[in-house]
């Protein structure tokens, strides 16, 4: 047991080169950057709709009503301005956790209309997660004069609780098919309805839905070997943290999972299909290092 | 030095294994869904045959027209779900609003076949033979009517 405990200890604790927090801080913040300037009409239309659907989550439940609109522009230009000093490391120790508050109380309002999207979940944890560690040690602005003994490895236990952040989350998704449905989920039936009800309800709410979903529901053999596909992609997440091997494996698969979501429903989570939801479980200043070796060739 | 070390080995602990554990946490709490904590329900119901509330615009040539959901209320999808079914569990008077801001809306766009008309309207399907043998609906009921503008839609027949 004390040495379960002890080699527990070791992987949680193993050091990274500071290179790879502040990639990771590059490429989550970077990618909420890019996100909040992308869904700043989807971040902002709740100043149109009606204080009657108001329906508080998580930390909005501390309003007793929605923001005033002029409320709402502010939080989401300050978050705005936050995110983009988060991703140049500038005063990091405390744009950090304020960007990771102000990012999770705008998507939190965001959902607090009656209809909770699950694309920005991961996000959300993910932020908070990388401003508890010194992400800003290397590739920031305004750069730092060279230190007479450069900072070594640090403690990799953020990027270790990304990782099982991240596994959670598949294996509740996972879990929920099971919880609702039974091992009936991979006969195929619940993934066929589900797309042709998403198509349904996209077409009778005048929205765009995917043709290739429905093109599929007639085929009804199909829809076992992929309901068995998506449901090891959530229950088998947890072999992503055995190694890099494993991790390459099943980041794929759920990278594929996500990419059949959006071919068969047009729904897309764009954290993970843009591949940023998975990049702590690799080591990126090697990949980088690798790939500017072969640019000096 | 020692005791700042070992509080920071905890804090980690603390936080690195505690989020986690609350993303896990529904599992055995019976939550129900929120952000960022989530139970992640989506695909995991079955749907069967689902009523569906919609708002459509009928034209005179007897002739129906799937509104885009902007001109609902919102330009999500799934958010114009959640405002239509709560605008009919709302009743008459939530209706009303709804059915009324709509054809403003659809008045002001000038869409084509010129509809006078906008219904809220309660459908249930069989999604699968929807799309495997035509999209009749198993059951249907319009729930509101009421007029576009005529101002805006000239020579436009009265509201039913």
């Amino acid at each position: 047991m004390k040495s379960a405990l002890s080699r527990f200890d070791a992987w949680f604790h193993a050091p990274v080169p500071r290179e790879r927090l502040a990639l990771l801080r590059l490429i989550i913040g970077g990618y909420a950057l890019i996100y909040l300037l992308a869904r700043a009409p989807d971040l902002l239309a709740p100043a149109r709709y009606p204080e009657t659907a108001f329906a508080p989550l998580g930390i909005v439940r501390l309003l007793d009503a929605p923001f005033a609109p002029g409320a709402l522009y502010a939080t989401y230009a300050v978050t705005l301005l936050t995110a983009a000093l988060f991703v140049l490391g500038a005063g990091y120790r405390w744009v950090a956790p304020l960007f990771s508050v102000l990012l999770l109380a705008l998507l939190s309002y965001r959902h607090s209309w009656g209809m909770i999207f699950h694309t920005d979940n991961l996000l959300a944890l993910h932020v908070p997660l990388l401003a508890c560690a010194p992400a800003a040690d290397a590739f920031a602005l305004p750069r730092r004069a060279p230190r007479a003994d450069p900072p070594g490895p640090t403690s990799g236990w953020v990027v270790r609780a990304l990782c099982l952040v991240t596994v959670a989350s598949y294996v509740v998704a996972g879990v929920a098919k099971l919880e609702n449905l039974g091992l009936a989920w991979l006969g195929g039936d619940a993934l066929r309805e589900q797309i042709a009800y998403d198509a349904l309800r996209k077409i009778e709410l005048g929205s765009i839905h995917s043709p290739f979903g429905p093109w599929l529901l007639p085929h009804g053999w199909l829809f076992p070997p992929l309901s068995a596909f998506s449901l090891a992609a959530e229950l088998l997440a947890p072999l992503a943290l055995l190694g890099l091997g494993w991790a390459g494996v099943w980041c794929a698969s759920a990278w594929l999972f996500h990419l059949g979501v959006l071919a068969t429903m047009a729904i897309v989570f764009p954290y993970p299909i843009s591949g940023c939801a998975f990049v702590s479980f690799f080591p990126l200043e090697r990949w980088l290092a690798r790939a500017l070796d072969q640019l000096r060739r | 030095m020692i005791l700042a070390e070992l509080a920071r080995r905890w804090g980690a602990y603390v936080v690195g294994l505690g989020l986690p554990l609350a993303v896990l946490s529904p599992l055995f709490s019976g939550a129900a869904d929120s952000f960022p904590l989530s139970t992640y329900p989506m695909f995991s119901h079955a749907r069967g045959q689902p009523t569906l509330y919609a708002v459509v615009a009928n034209t005179p040539d007897a002739g129906e027209q799937r509104l885009a959901p902007e001109l609902v209320g919102s330009k999500e999808v799934l958010q114009t779900k959640v405002l239509i079914q709560r605008a009919v569990e709302g009743g008459e008077a939530t209706m009303a609003e709804l059915c009324r801001g709509t054809a403003a809306r659809v008045a002001a766009a000038g869409l084509p076949g010129e509809p006078w008309e906008v219904a809220i309207v309660r459908r249930q399907y069989d999604p699968i033979l929807y799309f495997v043998r035509g999209p009749t609906p198993i059951a249907e009921e319009t729930l509101f009517r009421c007029a576009v503008p005529k101002a805006l839609v000239p020579g436009a027949p009265a509201a039913r």
